[in-house]
């Protein structure tokens, strides 16, 4: 008998052994997972391919919010949309969600989704500001046009709501995964037979862990972000803008409370990102202060989560590759163009504007050529709105020297000739460039300088960039060539409807009122003056200015 | 036979493992790897960011100097800019300001150098990209501000492994040795020794702040160095130019460490004191070479054959280094005329290779400037840093007190770039200076570095300032920049140490005078 006790006691001692260790294998291996949702075609790479922002690091969780939560949110906290309508996802902040898909469940353009720590999260990448929308008409079908400026997507509205469902004490497990409960039944019922959806609705463990913790800490961290974030005004931003270099003052643990007021607002349209081989070596930003096209995007990815310690590298590098030559802007739609009067438009192009902007198409500027594009106009001639050019101190240029320190992971000796190649304009054959940067990307940004001026863009798919200046303070490019008590003192903008007669989304009338943002432009930052005067066409006769804007028109 | 040969497997065992752990703490304590060579090749680059051999002491832990700022920064940094908030001068692209020496000893650690108080800053408009200049005394950096950061940081209940290897984990993928590494040594020891330091520091902060480009350097002596019980001495002084040493060499001068022994005090070999060339604001020295040291073992340099090349090299660069040219066209006429008024009234203490009385202590009775700073300083510390120095194990020239107490009547080259005047730089502009001292502004402020291109010096004022008009009998002094209400540190001159009287030499020039002689004093 106590034999037999024996034999079923060393079983049982065997059986928790192994269940223990069963427990412990399977929770380090579904913690240390890391599988992203990947693309073999690029389009889809670039709208939905992860830049590796969901992951964390050892002590940092990482910025990906779990898809669940995610769905649940527009859901529960619908009174805090902008249209206070639940069922449509984040339409209402103007994000895209293609057709065939259900803004409920899916997730729009801009966004990805990786397995990471065991849960499935999403976060943003790089289509999320640079992916714009197009129609021809009230209602009519739209077009989303990858790499041009997210013109519709108000993302400063869209922290404020995660700040303010945050803040909700509503935003708790045992309110947010029935919530969560919920969708998952509805989205079995929505979707077609055969879809199957990743993630699974929440297995028995998952459904505990989030209703016990999950919940709380996914708001401790968006508090924490939000929080870091709050010397700026969000509300100011509007639709296709953010204030690109406040940003990473947070990032630095600058310390913004005695920061002097010209530096506290920098409001800047999302920029276009074609075309980045004949960009290369040019004065990038607005305000021109890095000529490396590497940091600029390595610098933009932060705000897609990725940092130095989780970029995935290569997803980034397959963007950028993209990025380099082949995206390209949708051409203006030909019916609307006069091609004759573009054709005495060209001329005048060249005497008032090549200057500065360089050839209609890349490459943009020959070495020697005489033309200044991608070089910076001094704020004293360019006169634009200087709330941007301030915000972007001497200090955050210094400071930014320590971003991404300890790359290249090759070493500063060997990675020498890179340093000096990143800024230098393209050549036809870009390997060596290319062998450079494949052993040492991502190096330590020593290329951001402060200037004193805004940098002079080329104009590649400038239909798609309006509103225009800087700061979108000038709705179309017709008002752009009045003097500035010409233009619009107040428009609306993020309405995607365009107006080809003006080049410029339509900013007047009751439905871009119904639909779009309240842009004052006597609101601080938002200022339409500058770049105007005799070398900036304003002075121009009518027949002239209708030929220069029919000649863009083709840009 | 078999536990023998049990034993010796034992050992062979331990004595490798042995072998094994003292090559891994040479590999991560201690091997020394030189820095790049854009640092070691230039002699400019290597003052501004080269070793002076206090890594191994006085070294921080490379990752927790990166992260610092990003965790504390929005608490203990004056201002926006992480250690660009504390008007450390730094090159754009670089991974530091200047002053910052990163160099591998095992692990990577950042330590400090000359240029941290000796690298100058200087603008012609408020949007030009500043110019640093090495070998200048620093106008800017806000030294007290930087110990403060650290020590309050160390002090703080975040400064732990869990916090800093959190924001570390934002920055770079540390292995997981260094992990292990930093969380049970790096940190706590780190934390333990800015903490020290602060309490070493203790005894500025019931005295008149620095400021930007100031220090208290006998106090800095005394108290730290030589843990001499606090006196209760202010000494409040300018970061001096150490350019181009060799123009303090005079004519018919005794100098004791070419021409004696090199332990020879100056009291004891009865030397003509008016015969020495003296160095620091006060004469405490007599010789370059014991300066350098002694401000780089104040930097906690470690007494090596590696400090004593880089000493030796360091002399010899700076000895040669010639001041900084003006950076602005000047008027060739009235420079003519104003090196006439020069020669007639300031050259018998200012003019170089004349034997005259530059090089000299001026007492403080003649001179009428400040006592506080020539007071800080006696015989008795001077022997007590002497023996101190001896016990580390370093020759050089002993420091002493000239007998008469007074200031150093200094060289003037590259004054253009060496503002505010007088050893607590308690006078904005060589301008102001020319005034008597009831003229002369008895509030301004430093720290901005666009030069006053009329005055010579730095802009002084804010652009919100009500004007003051001048008091009867004087000038006023108009300059045409001002700086940014958000900008500078304001300078009470009513503040111990900072009183801006004496040295009223010239006042009574008449305008056209002042201003031929300022002029020329933009040249020099």
């Amino acid at each position: 008998m106590r034999r037999v006790f024996r034999i079923l006691f060393r079983l049982f001692e065997f059986g928790v052994i192994v269940l223990v260790l069963l427990v412990v294998v399977y929770g380090v291996v579904r913690y240390n997972d890391d599988e992203p949702v990947t693309y073999d075609d690029i389009e889809a790479h670039f709208k939905h391919g992860s830049t590796g922002g969901e992951r964390g690091w050892m002590g940092q969780f990482g910025f990906g919010i779990p898809y669940w939560i995610w769905i649940a949110l527009p859901e529960q906290f619908a009174d805090y949309l902008p249209d206070g309508k639940a069922g449509q996802g984040y339409a209402s902040f103007g994000m895209i969600y293609e057709d065939g898909t259900n803004p409920r469940y899916d997730l729009p353009i801009g966004m990805s989704m990786r397995r990471t720590m065991g849960i499935d999260r999403v976060y943003f990448n790089c289509a999320l500001c640079h992916t714009g929308s197009v129609r021809d008409a009230p209602g009519g079908p739209r077009r989303a046009v990858l790499g041009m400026p997210a013109n519709t997507f108000d993302l400063g509205a869209l922290i404020v709501f995660l700040e303010q469902a945050g803040q909700d004490y509503r935003f708790q497990g045992n309110r947010m995964v029935p919530e969560i409960d919920r969708l998952a039944d509805e989205r079995e019922k929505v979707l077609a037979a055969g879809k199957s959806y990743r993630p699974k609705r929440f297995g028995f463990l998952d459904h505990a862990v989030f209703k016990l913790i999950g919940v709380s800490v996914m708001r401790d961290q968006l508090l924490n972000l939000v929080g870091q974030l709050a010397y700026m005004d969000f509300k100011s931003w509007g639709p296709g803008r953010v204030d690109t270099f406040n940003s990473p003052k947070a990032l630095l643990g600058f310390r913004m409370d005695t920061a002097p007021e010209r530096e506290r607002t920098g409001n800047a349209d999302f920029p276009s990102v074609w075309n980045q081989k004949a960009r290369k070596g040019m004065w990038l930003h607005w305000d021109g202060n890095n000529c490396s096209v590497d940091e600029r995007n390595l610098s933009a990815g932060f705000g897609t989560g990725a940092t130095p310690a989780t970029i995935d590298r290569d997803k980034v590098l397959r963007t950028a590759d993209w990025l380099w030559d082949k995206a390209q802007p949708i051409p203006f739609p030909s019916e609307h163009i006069d091609r004759a009067l573009a054709a005495r438009g060209e001329p005048i192009y060249r005497q008032y504007c090549w200057g500065c902007h360089g050839a209609a198409k890349a490459p943009f500027r020959q070495v020697g050529d005489g033309s200044k594009v991608g070089e910076i106009t001094q704020i004293t001639d360019i006169g634009t709105d200087r709330w941007r050019l301030d915000s972007y101190t001497p200090e955050l240029a210094q400071a930014q020297g320590s971003i991404y320190a300890g790359y290249p992971l090759a070493g500063d000796e060997a990675c020498k000739a890179y340093f000096e190649n990143v800024c230098k304009p393209s050549e036809g054959d870009d390997s060596e460039y290319r062998a450079l940067r494949d052993k040492c990307y991502p190096s330590r940004f020593m290329h951001f300088r402060k200037t004193n001026g805004y940098a002079n863009m080329p104009l590649d798919g400038l239909w798609l960039r309006a509103p225009y200046l800087h700061n979108g303070s000038v709705p179309n490019l017709r008002e752009l060539l009045e003097p500035a008590d010409g233009r619009s003192r107040h428009f609306y903008t993020g309405y995607d409807v365009y107006d080809y007669a003006n080049v410029g989304f339509v900013t007047q009338g009751p439905e871009a009122e119904a639909r779009g943002w309240s842009y004052d432009t006597t609101v601080r930052g938002n200022g339409n003056a500058g770049h105007e005067g005799p070398e900036y066409g304003t002075l121009l006769n009518a027949e002239e200015k209708s030929a220069l804007i029919e000649y863009l028109k083709t840009f | 036979m078999k536990s023998r040969k049990r034993l010796l497997k034992i050992l062979a065992t331990l004595g490798i493992l042995v072998v094994a752990a003292l090559l891994f703490g040479w590999y991560k304590f201690f091997r020394e790897v030189d820095q790049p060579e854009w640092i070691t090749a230039d002699a400019e680059k290597n003052f501004l960011y080269g070793s002076i051999g206090s890594e191994s002491q006085a070294g921080i832990p490379y990752w927790i100097v990166v992260v610092l700022p990003r965790i504390f920064g929005d608490q203990y940094m004056p201002g926006p800019g992480g250690y660009a908030s504390l008007g450390l001068p730094w090159e754009e692209g670089r991974e530091f300001p200047t002053g910052f020496s990163k160099k591998t000893i095992g692990f990577d650690r950042v330590a400090f150098n000359c240029a941290l108080c000796h690298s100058t800053r200087y603008r012609l408009e408020e949007n030009d990209t500043p110019t640093i200049v090495a070998a200048g005394g620093s106008n800017t950096a806000d030294i007290q501000g930087l110990l403060d950061f650290f020590s309050k940081s160390a002090s703080d209940p975040r400064f732990n492994a869990d916090t800093i290897l959190t924001e570390i984990d934002l920055a770079y993928r540390l292995s997981w040795l260094d992990r292990l590494l930093y969380k049970f040594l790096y940190i706590p020891m780190t934390r333990k020794q800015l903490i020290a330091q602060g309490n070493d520091f203790a005894w500025s902060a019931s005295r008149p702040r620095w400021g930007p480009g100031r220090d208290a350097p006998m106090n800095l002596t005394k108290f730290n160095f030589l843990k001499l019980p606090d006196d209760g001495s202010v000494d409040n002084t300018d970061f001096p130019s150490i350019w181009h040493l060799e123009v303090r060499v005079q004519p018919g001068r005794v100098w004791p460490e070419e021409d004696y022994a090199l332990d020879a005090d100056f009291h004891k070999l009865k030397i003509d004191q008016s015969k020495l060339m003296l160095m620091n604001l006060a004469g405490d020295t007599t010789s370059f070479r014991s300066v350098l040291i002694d401000s780089a073992l104040g930097l906690q340099a470690k007494n090596t054959p590696f400090f004593h090349r880089r000493m030796k090299d360091l002399e010899a660069w700076l000895r040669a280094l010639p001041p900084p040219a003006y950076p602005l066209p000047t008027d060739s006429s009235l420079v003519a005329q104003g090196k006439a008024i020069f020669e007639a009234r300031c050259a018998d203490c200012h003019a170089p290779g004349q034997a005259n009385r530059m090089g000299t202590t001026i007492p403080v009775a003649e001179l009428g400037t400040d006592p506080e700073r020539t007071n800080a300083w006696t015989r008795e510390a001077a022997n007590a840093a002497n023996q101190k120095v001896r016990e580390i194990g370093v020759e050089r020239t002993p420091m002493s007190k000239p007998d008469r107490a007074g200031y150093t009547a200094l060289q003037l080259d590259g004054l253009w770039l060496r503002g505010p005047y007088l050893h607590n730089g308690s006078v904005p502009t060589v301008a102001a200076l020319l005034e008597r001292a009831a003229c002369r502004p008895k509030v301004f402020y430093r720290g901005y570095d666009v030069l006053d291109r009329d005055n010579i010096g730095f802009v002084a004022q804010r652009c919100d300032a009500e004007p003051v008009s001048a008091p009867d009998g004087c000038t006023t002094i108009v300059s045409q920049r001002c700086m940014p209400p958000d900008k500078g540190w304001r300078y009470d001159t009513s503040e111990r140490g900072n009183g801006n009287g004496g040295h009223e030499y010239g006042s009574d020039l008449g305008g056209d005078d002042k201003r031929a002689l300022i002029e020329y004093l933009k040249t020099i």
